[in-house]
């Protein structure tokens, strides 16, 4: 039992449902490309949403403890077209490539019901990326922090707020500008972060990079390509919409 | 009432270094007290150390006959204007003077407010935002705002010396009004001696953390008890008298051009109906300022002069 093989734990609930399956690599009839690709950012989204449905592959709760390996074998199995399909059998429908199929004979120890991944991933991914941006956020904010007087708090102090009311009500206020700017810098920071996600992404948590990274390794259509541009063109969009409100161009 | 403020053996600090050492002062009700030092002698340290933003090493601090040494500074009931205003400057001028009394929930809020900016000549200007007024009108804002909360002490930080030389003696004036109105105790800290001995109903005049003088304007002006306290009060020239006390002489009260003594002038200027001169002599260095309608003296001429023992004023200390 001691193993940390990944296994396939398939819930009762799960039912084949080939018409909303992913055919990564095959093209299902009558289902264009741009279709995949919608179900695909549909799902990506959806997986977050609906975890109890699609967190059918688990890996094991060890993986997260053998730190590097661990993260390289949820690395591989992020990608596995069956997490996305909802595919139990190995029906003609369902791609499910060589190399990756080997898991099923695994040994899986299904005692381990890889519960503790459901419960380590997610704030793993929320931990990591909070620690990438930490810096983004806190060099911006307290940029304008230096620009507040200290005795700003201290007379609302003195009117009778509390330590937090202080807070709340006065510094808050002015360093809205920064809180904003270092949200911003943070969401577009995350959004596109890719290696970082790569490596803690696991069974129902992946993000839209990923997935589309995954997308491009069996298919190959423009549509990744233009989504980029979309993710590209929206960042942009961001530092116009931050700089029409909060006048980034000051700063600089 | 005496005692209505009451610093009692206060030790203040910051880190290791020592700012205010047992420190013992009392401030009677509807008293006007000016603490008066140079930069860096922990006037403005024991100031917050009464509003409670500053940490008490020792000692403590009694307001109305109650120990707030560790009250917080949001229940001590008072006031503190600062000398860079700290005006919120997301809220207009009526929301900064209504932001304390919001906190209270207090009923007739929109009259007070507005007689609090009616006492400080505002009353038109209460739509505006901070940013948009003047240093003087700043100021009033702010006095404003602490004045309306009605405080049991109104601590004031060097508020005139971000104001230019008119708008001071302006704000002066405009101080003691409002402190003979109102009748509040006021602590008033300034470097400025002029101000001090202009306002004040008693100096307390500090060096390194501790008081070196505590009386009225008049006793502080004509009878310092150092050399320290004398060349705060505008006494140039001080020479020892052997004995460990010594002499101090004002500038005005030096004869120029006959006496005992004899000296170089080594600077001089013009300064409207006096001249100033500062000679270097045997006995020290002395400063002068005779009327214009006197002869001038060139820089490096020598020149007599008297140092007049009746216009002496006799120090217990030089130092």
């Amino acid at each position: 039992m001691g193993h940390s093989w990944p296994h396939i734990d398939v819930p009762d609930r799960a039912v084949p449902d080939h018409n909303r399956s992913l055919s990564f690599g095959r093209k299902q009839p009558g289902v264009s490309a741009s279709g995949d690709f919608a179900e695909m950012v549909h799902q990506s989204f959806s997986d977050r949403k609906l975890p109890g449905q699609l967190w059918r592959i688990n890996v094991s709760g060890h993986l997260w403890h053998i730190g590097g390996p661990g993260a390289w074998r949820a690395g591989i199995l992020r990608n596995d077209p069956l997490q996305s399909s909802g595919c139990r059998d190995r029906s003609p429908d369902c791609f499910i490539p060589d190399h990756r199929s080997r898991y099923h004979r695994w040994p899986g120890a299904a005692a381990l019901s890889g519960h503790s991944n459901r419960l380590w991933h997610r704030p793993g991914m929320f931990l990591a990326h909070t620690a990438l941006v930490l810096p983004y956020a806190v060099r911006v904010v307290s940029a304008s922090m230096e620009n507040l007087r200290v005795d700003m708090e201290e007379a609302a102090l003195l009117l009778g707020c509390s330590r937090f009311g202080a807070f709340r009500r006065v510094v808050l206020p002015n360093i809205r500008g920064g809180v904003l700017a270092a949200f911003i810098l943070g969401f577009v920071t995350s959004f596109n972060q890719v290696p970082v996600s790569l490596f803690l992404s696991g069974p129902g948590l992946r993000t839209l990079p990923i997935d589309m990274m995954a997308y491009m390794e069996i298919n190959y259509d423009p549509s990744v390509a233009a989504l980029s541009s979309l993710l590209a063109f929206m960042s942009i969009g961001i530092i116009f919409v931050a700089e029409k409100f909060l006048g980034l161009s000051k700063y600089v | 009432m005496s005692d209505f403020v009451l610093l009692e053996n206060l030790t203040l600090a910051y880190g290791k270094t020592i700012a205010v050492q047992g420190l013992n002062l009392s401030i009677n009700k509807g008293e006007l007290i000016t603490l008066l030092g140079p930069s860096g002698c922990g006037k403005t340290t024991t100031m917050r150390a009464i509003a409670g933003l500053m940490p008490l090493r020792g000692g403590k601090v009694w307001i109305d006959g109650n120990d707030v040494s560790r009250i917080p500074p949001s229940k001590r009931q008072v006031g503190l204007v600062f000398q860079s205003y700290a005006l919120f400057p997301h809220l207009s001028v009526f929301e900064n003077v209504a932001f304390g009394l919001r906190l209270r929930s207090e009923s007739n809020l929109k009259q007070k407010v507005m007689a609090g900016l009616e006492m400080v000549g505002l009353s038109e200007f209460a739509d505006r935002h901070p940013t948009d007024l003047s240093g003087g009108q700043q100021q009033r804002v702010a006095l404003a705002r602490s004045v309306v909360m009605k405080p049991k002490v109104l601590l004031l930080d060097e508020p005139l010396s971000n104001l230019d030389a008119r708008l001071r003696l302006e704000m002066r004036t405009e101080l003691q009004r409002l402190q003979k109105d109102t009748g509040i105790t006021m602590v008033f800290v300034t470097h400025d001696q002029s101000e001090a001995l202009a306002l004040a109903d008693r100096i307390v005049l500090m060096r390194d953390g501790a008081i070196e003088q505590i009386d009225t304007p008049e006793q502080i002006y004509s009878a310092p008890v150092s050399g320290f306290a004398a060349d705060f009060v505008g006494f140039e020239t001080i020479l020892p008298d052997g004995k460990g006390g010594g002499n101090a002489w004002r500038p005005s009260a030096v004869v120029l051009g006959k006496g005992p003594y004899s000296g170089t002038v080594r600077g001089a200027s013009f300064a409207g109906e006096r001249r100033e001169y500062v000679l270097d002599s045997k006995i020290g260095v002395v400063k002068a300022d005779v009327s214009v309608a006197q002869p001038a003296f060139e820089i490096g001429q020598s020149v007599d002069f008297d140092l007049p023992s009746d216009a002496a004023v006799h120090l217990a200390r030089v130092g």
